[in-house]
């Protein structure tokens, strides 16, 4: 690791770093724009100017761009010397010359980068004493809306969007100072991935359009660490709730799933959980309409649901009365995925997709199926393009120069596919779904030193998901990457329940767990009690439904599609607390389990798969510094009046029973692990940037083993 | 072709038509490529080095050292450019027009040689998409020397016209517009020589540089020395604009100085007006008062005194027209042609307008000199991402250093002193 000194203080940097990034690594407060860590350097915005010297007896240096300039051993540079302090106190006053004076009022005020850079620099007084250009802004669709005044002219949007996304209905249209960022019309953007401008844009031109609507401040948002629940990847993101309800969801760094990013589909599908609860009452009230005999009751099990309220039903009902009510088809097909991953669980992570040097799509559409994949397919092609560019001597963070230097497609991407799919323009090699040619693809794959093999269940091919063992059976170095219908399929998986096409006696009563079901399947069974979190049509035919807790409301673990274990921790309580689904079935089974980790404990005993997990996780008493780790900012206002229609006195937070997180702006908020950091702050930064300086390590624990014979 | 002292412009016809293809024949045109490739690459290279030539599209940097910065032999990528930057689009700048126009086939013929001597396979001819003469009259030109199998066998070339902005001039900005991207430059390096037009080894070179190469194959490399008076070789396509008595363009020897061209070559002030400074080489240069007038207009000999010629087509500022109306005129040009890509450029040069246009409308204040004399250091070399901002602070700079008094006028009359100037 090459040694760089920063005002004559020595920092060891990464090998192949620039200087801005390893400067704000190491927490040096560096201002920029347009860099960013998953986009590289461009220098347009100049922010990042440092004065460069040739050797300790050079006192007087020459101005460089950070960002621009290699870390290479030795070299020496100054962030505080008079003329780069100046000059980029100077760019700030430029970039404010037609920003609007409107934070107190703007809804990125508080997370603001270009807030914080401004305060940095120490640019305080206004002055260009002209008027304002103003543009007129677009209607973007229902998720993201458009302010262009507030516009700094980095280029982050468009090459997020275009160069890394692959999105091409956003452009930098017109020149000089009146360069545009939008559509060439009004519309909804068309990218899967647009809700990451929200991030990416250093101010507050694109902002979530939900959010918006019910709008509160960053620092009085309650967070707490959380899985996507759309799909079988996994996302590690954040929601943030205020008052009851959850505003927005943002992205959580996890290194080995998605990075930096997060699909739209995780970051707005999340209104849902501010829908009409199902309520609920304590179970010493409720007269239970179904046998009481409760092993006469078969139990219906959800891959939506948490393993813990899995495992929870598969107690009360017993093994063999434990179903899992896909059509016979998928669970076939889950039950192949799982005996293929028993026999080779070297699974393949999104990052490992990003690594590969070979990915075979086998008729999946990843961006419909598991969107942040399709990111991850086309940040492998760049890193190719990076890896070719670097025997140019280009680095790789120097962004325009690896896209002007390479225009080939790397030869990665090999689909199995009859449809269209939004990846076709990457795609190297591609057959038909009968792949009667595919031996031609063996030696490619032989050759691989990382390939990938990606299938899944959508397509519902049993021919497909055989396909990808036998190429993994040659191929040993080859990791499987399977897409899984849920977010917890796996972990189901895991629990082996029965199928429900398999029911001996049709009519049997039946506790259903946080259904995705359609209602055909619970016409098999007789009269049922349902577990769910809201109304629905399912909830008005059940004999009796209990209100549970949502995902945002309950911790439990998931476990994605790489078999990898996961915790999701519970973001707030509503008014009207209603217990976690697994907590419901522990008093309908008379179960002691005082909290997860006891439950987790009998799990972890019945099912040894799971114990590295559990093992590993945080419980509940674990504290950093003898303290809980706070959910709500250090600045979180308004804790005593927001109540004062109800009562005068501050209400006594909760205490959380199954994590370490506490609902109060007590507790503890510094460094800690990155499974239970929620949101990232540092003095002076208060945008999402403060990640630059904290821990990247990857969170998780990948649960398969090789079955041993 | 016959040694002269004039190879570029004596063959120039009087009636404005182009030099076509049978007459440039029977002037001695093509022997020069002929020649060129029964020499192996590099002696091409080499002769080019030898000869002394730089690139005049401002520059003046060593056309034979940015020949040989291409890579040569098997490694080197098959593929690689050779363009001609045509897109002449600098203020006051009107010297390639001449050559595009009316000598089309000297221009094609210098791009063989070049691609010879560096083994471009294909070459494009990116010309200012206003230039619509030119545009017509290359691409006829284009066409004749396909028709005659002089291009098509080995060398491709098309004529592009630009779609029209100032920064497609600098070469890696044209380089993207050329790729159909936003005409943004490049940081270098990487040097298009070696990662250019789609990631391609990539020579660009100014249309006079080009215009010249026929001649120094033709005549050898201390001819063209000694067409000079100066260490800098060859001939120079000098040219005046401005309130002199006979403004255009002038073929002279390299390191002519500014006054011959004023006084003998322009024919002197016009009745009634009194030089008082000039621009020598478009509007990106340093304004020169009387001081510099006998300083011969040279690459070498003017970055000796920390200046530079640019392009070597002066416009003039008399004493009966505003500085700061000529000023304002400039950066608002540039303000206007900033890609908006760096800060300092497209919000720096938007505050010098705004406070040039106040100064116009007699609301200048005296806090705004020390804006603009400020601004002047800030977009000098180094802040910005390309020339194009150095080039607006060069004129700003000298003029705030000069004409000061001038701001003060403005000032205290609050209006623009001068009646009738011109914008």
């Amino acid at each position: 690791m090459p040694t760089i000194f920063i005002d004559n203080k020595p920092y060891e940097v990464k090998e192949g770093q620039n200087v801005l990034h390893a400067a704000v690594s190491h927490g040096l407060n560096l201002p920029y724009f347009c860099w960013h860590p998953a986009l590289g350097s461009v220098g347009s915005c100049r922010q990042c100017a440092v004065q460069c010297f040739k050797d300790e007896n050079d006192t007087q240096g020459r101005m460089v761009m950070s960002c621009m300039t290699p870390a290479t051993e030795g070299s020496r540079f100054s962030i505080e010397h008079p003329n780069a302090k100046s000059f980029r106190a100077d760019v700030i006053e430029w970039m404010m010359i037609n920003h609007p004076h409107d934070c107190p009022v703007c809804d990125e005020g508080g997370e603001c980068h270009l807030q914080d850079m401004t305060v940095m620099t120490g640019h305080n007084k206004r002055r260009y004493r002209f008027k304002k250009r103003t543009f007129k802004n677009q209607n973007l669709g229902p998720n993201i809306h458009h302010e262009m005044n507030r516009c700094i002219t980095c280029y982050r949007c468009v090459r997020f969007y275009r160069d890394v996304a692959g999105g091409e209905d956003l452009h930098a249209f017109s020149s000089a100072d009146n360069a545009y960022f939008g559509r060439f019309e009004d519309g909804a953007l068309e990218s899967e991935f647009s809700g990451n401008l929200v991030e990416v844009c250093p101010t507050g031109v694109f902002t979530d359009k939900i959010f918006r609507a019910s709008y509160t401040r960053k620092w009085d948002l309650q967070t707490a660490p959380s899985i996507c629940q759309q799909c079988s990847l996994g996302c590690n993101m954040s929601p943030g709730e205020r008052l009851g309800k959850i505003r927005r969801i943002q992205n959580r760094f996890n290194p080995d799933i998605n990075g930096y990013f997060l699909c739209d589909k995780g970051r707005f599908g999340h209104q849902w959980v501010n829908n009409t609860p199902l309520p609920t009452k304590p179970i010493s009230e409720i007269t239970w309409p179904l046998n009481d005999d409760k092993s006469q009751v078969i139990g219906i099990a959800s891959p939506k649901a948490s393993l813990e309220a899995n495992y929870a039903l598969r107690k009360l009902v017993g093994a063999e009365n434990f179903y899992d009510a896909q059509p016979k088809g998928d669970y076939l097909l889950a039950e192949r995925v799982l005996e293929i991953l028993e026999q080779y669980p070297e699974t393949a992570s999104v990052e490992d997709v990003r690594q590969a040097d070979l990915v075979l799509v086998l008729g999946e559409d990843l961006t419909k199926t598991a969107p942040m994949l399709a990111l991850a397919i086309r940040q492998n092609l760049y890193r190719h393009w990076q890896e070719k560019a670097d025997k140019s001597k280009i680095p790789a963070w120097d962004d325009l120069a690896v896209r002007n230097a390479e225009h080939e497609l790397p030869d990665v991407l090999y689909m199995v596919h009859n449809a269209p799919t939004k990846l076709d323009g990457l795609v190297s090699q591609r057959m038909s779904l009968d792949f009667e040619q595919i031996s031609d693809w063996i030696p490619r794959i032989r050759a691989a030193k990382n390939p990938v093999i990606i299938a899944g269940t959508s397509l519902k091919s049993r021919p497909l998901i055989d396909l990808s063992k036998e190429l993994r059976a040659l191929a040993p170095q080859a990791k499987l990457c399977y897409v899984l219908p849920e977010v917890n399929s796996m972990g189901l998986a895991l629990l082996k329940p029965k199928s429900l096409s398999d029911l001996k006696s049709p009519g049997v009563e039946a506790i259903s767990l946080e259904p995705s079901l359609k209602s055909d399947v619970m016409a098999k069974v007789g009269d049922f009690a349902l577990i769910d979190a809201f109304e629905s049509e399912l909830s008005k035919r059940a004999a009796i439904a209990f209100g549970c807790a949502s995902f945002a409301e309950s911790t439990g673990t998931v476990i994605n599609n790489e078999g990898r274990a996961q915790r999701y921790y519970s973001v707030f309580e509503r008014e009207n607390k209603r217990p976690e689904s697994w907590r419901i079935l522990r008093d309908l089974g008379g179960f002691s389990w005082q909290n997860i980790d006891e439950l987790c404990g009998d799990m972890g005993r019945e099912f040894p798969v799971f114990e590295p997990f559990f093992a590993k996780a945080h419980h509940a008493d674990f504290r950093v510094h003898g303290e809980r780790i706070s959910r709500q900012t250090l600045v979180a206002s308004g804790r005593t009046a927001v109540n004062t229609h109800l009562s005068m006195h501050e209400p006594t937070p909760r205490v959380d029973q199954d994590s370490p997180l506490a609902y109060s702006m007590e507790g503890y908020h510094g460094d800690m692990p990155p499974d239970l950091a929620s949101s990232y702050w540092r003095p002076g930064w208060n945008s999402v940037q403060a990640l630059n300086a904290l821990s990247h390590a990857p969170s998780g624990v990948k649960l398969l083993r090789r079955r041993s014979v | 072709m016959s040694a002269t002292k004039k190879p570029l412009t004596q063959h120039i016809r009087t009636d404005g038509e182009m030099i076509g293809f049978q007459e440039y024949i029977q002037l001695g045109g093509y022997q020069a490529v002929q020649k060129a490739k029964q020499m192996a690459p590099q002696d091409v290279t080499k002769l080019v080095s030898d000869s002394g030539l730089g690139g005049r599209g401002g520059a003046g940097f060593s056309t034979g050292f940015k020949m040989s910065a291409v890579p040569m032999g098997d490694d080197a990528s098959k593929t690689k450019y050779l363009i001609c930057n045509a897109d002449e689009m600098e203020p006051g700048t009107f010297k390639d027009r001449l050559l595009l126009e009316c000598h089309p086939h000297q221009l094609i013929e210098g791009m063989m040689i070049s691609a010879h001597a560096i083994q471009a396979t294909v070459a494009y001819i990116f010309v200012r998409g206003e230039y619509k003469l030119s545009i017509q009259r290359l691409e006829h030109a284009v066409q004749e020397a396909y028709a005659q199998g002089l291009l098509g066998q080995g060398l491709e070339m098309y004529v592009h016209a630009s779609a029209g902005r100032y920064i497609c001039g600098e070469e890696t900005a044209l380089l993207n517009a050329l790729e159909g991207k936003r005409a943004t430059p490049r940081a270098k390096p990487p040097f298009p020589q070696t990662v250019g037009l789609w990631g391609k080894p990539t020579l660009v070179n100014n249309v006079e540089t080009l215009s010249c190469l026929p001649h120094i194959v033709n005549h050898g490399a201390e001819w063209f020395k000694s067409l000079s008076k100066t260490a800098d070789a060859g001939t120079k396509l000098y040219g005046l604009s401005g309130h002199v008595n006979n403004p255009g363009l002038f073929e002279l020897p390299m390191g002519t100085t500014a006054r011959e061209l004023i006084e003998v070559h322009a024919g002197g002030m016009k009745d009634g007006r009194k030089f008082r400074a000039l621009l020598p080489g478009g509007a990106s240069t340093d304004f020169w008062l009387e001081d510099k007038l006998d300083v011969p207009m040279d690459f070498s000999s003017t970055a000796k005194i920390r200046t530079r010629m640019g392009t070597g087509t002066i416009i003039i500022l008399d004493d009966k027209t505003c500085p700061v109306g000529m000023l304002l005129s400039l950066e608002r040009f540039f303000k206007q042609e900033s890609c908006g890509w760096c800060t300092p450029c497209r919000d720096g040069l938007t505050w010098v307008e705004k406070i040039l246009q106040a100064f116009e409308n007699g609301e200048g204040r005296e806090e705004d000199i020390e804006q603009l004399e400020r601004h002047a250091r800030l977009l000098g070399p180094g802040s910005t991402f390309c020339a194009l901002a150095p080039g607006a602070a060069s004129p700003l700079g000298t003029g705030m250093k000069y004409f000061k008094e001038e701001f003060l006028k403005h000032i205290d009359e609050k209006r623009c002193p001068y009646a009738n100037h011109l914008h």
